[in-house]
């Protein structure tokens, strides 16, 4: 749905860190390069972006819809 | 056998903290690391009051995620909140945010920025202002689609770890043996074999003698041991620790240290003084007295 705000297992905070990660995967980069850039290092944290799927856009457009 | 406690700082930066503990045993190693993740007490939201939420969130979900946005105060103020919570006044030092987000034409995305510093139930507005702020500006709580709206004020009050991991102050604590490399008779043809096999980069090779260049990045895994007999022996100093310490921003590193060392020893004296307590009341010690 949308990014947690700490990692689930050592509890690090990892929300912040999401939008950056998102957009430079997008552009194309490899995901490990931008989590070292990013200082996400035990793999706890890093699988929590690895394995996140954003859906909240996609359910925003139910919302606007509803309301037209 | 006893060996004098000492500390020593082997790498430091905002949020992280390294160093070397000598002198103690593994229980009080591990008393450290437990103080540090569930004693110390921090600041995090507790009560949220939700007046509007038009967003695709349950308002528990929201709840839970504004508790876990980590909240940095400075020492001054930390001061005066762990001393109330000590005494058991955590309801009545508290600090109030206010959030008000409306999306108009396009979706919008709240941040722990939108969060905006109310009030402190002590001290003035203006001495506060700005010693109270989420850790990070950026982390996104709820999207908003068009017409949405999100008005709602949370409370954040002290806490400890052992409550709920919201108020625990660090993300990992741990330490390790203090590792002791001894190079014994290597052949020259063993030599590579045993740097690459390192999965710490811990040896390295050069001119035909073997170096253990960073003794301190051994995790005591033991394969150069077992590939390649002979070379090298890992062993390591049972009173000797290597602490890692990674914060979440919370509180300043240093007040997190004293501050778990404080409460361990105020526990200790308070072990204590129940023990001489109960000895005393007990119809065991007249015995002891005739």
């Amino acid at each position: 749905m949308i990014i947690p705000v700490r990692c689930f297992t050592c509890g690090a905070l990892i929300g912040d860190k999401w939008l950056e990660y998102a957009r430079r995967v997008k552009q194309g980069e490899d995901p490990k390069r931008v989590l070292d850039d990013l200082e996400v290092k035990r793999y706890c944290c890093r699988r929590m972006f690895l394995s996140h799927v954003e859906l909240i856009d996609e359910i925003l457009l139910y919302e606007e819809a509803e309301e037209e | 056998m006893t060996q004098e406690l000492s500390l020593k700082i082997i790498e430091l930066k905002d949020n992280f903290l390294k160093f070397e503990l000598s002198g103690v045993s593994p229980a009080f190693a591990n008393a450290l690391r437990r103080t540090l993740l569930s004693e110390v007490p921090t600041l995090a939201i507790d009560d949220v009051i939700i007046t509007v939420n038009d967003s695709v969130l349950f308002d528990e979900i929201l709840a839970h995620r504004l508790g876990l946005i980590p909240l940095h105060i400075d020492d001054e103020v930390y001061d005066i909140l762990r001393e109330a919570y000590e005494e058991g006044k955590r309801d009545e030092y508290t600090v109030s945010f206010v959030l008000d987000v409306e999306a108009i034409d396009r979706p919008v995305m709240v941040y722990s920025g939108h969060l905006k510093f109310q009030a402190a139930s002590f001290g003035s507005l203006s001495s506060m202002l700005a010693r109270i702020t989420p850790v990070s500006e950026s982390i996104p709580i709820v999207k908003l689609a068009p017409g949405q709206r999100l008005a709602l004020e949370a409370i954040a009050k002290m806490g400890t770890g052992k409550e709920h991991a919201k108020w625990q102050p660090v993300a990992t604590v741990a330490y390790k043996y203090k590792p002791k490399i001894r190079i014994l008779n290597p052949k020259p043809e063993d030599l590579q074999k045993c740097v690459d096999i390192c999965p710490k980069g811990v040896l390295s090779a050069e001119s035909g003698e073997l170096k253990v260049v960073n003794e301190l990045e051994c995790s005591l895994c033991r394969e150069c041991e077992e590939k390649c007999p002979g070379v090298v022996k890992i062993g390591w100093d049972e009173r000797t620790f290597i602490f890692t310490v990674e914060s979440l921003g919370m509180i300043s590193m240093r007040k997190l240290i004293y501050t778990a060392i404080d409460t361990l020893l105020k526990r200790g004296k308070a072990f204590i003084n129940e023990t001489l307590k109960t000895i005393q009341t007990s119809p065991l010690s007249e015995n002891l007295n005739t």
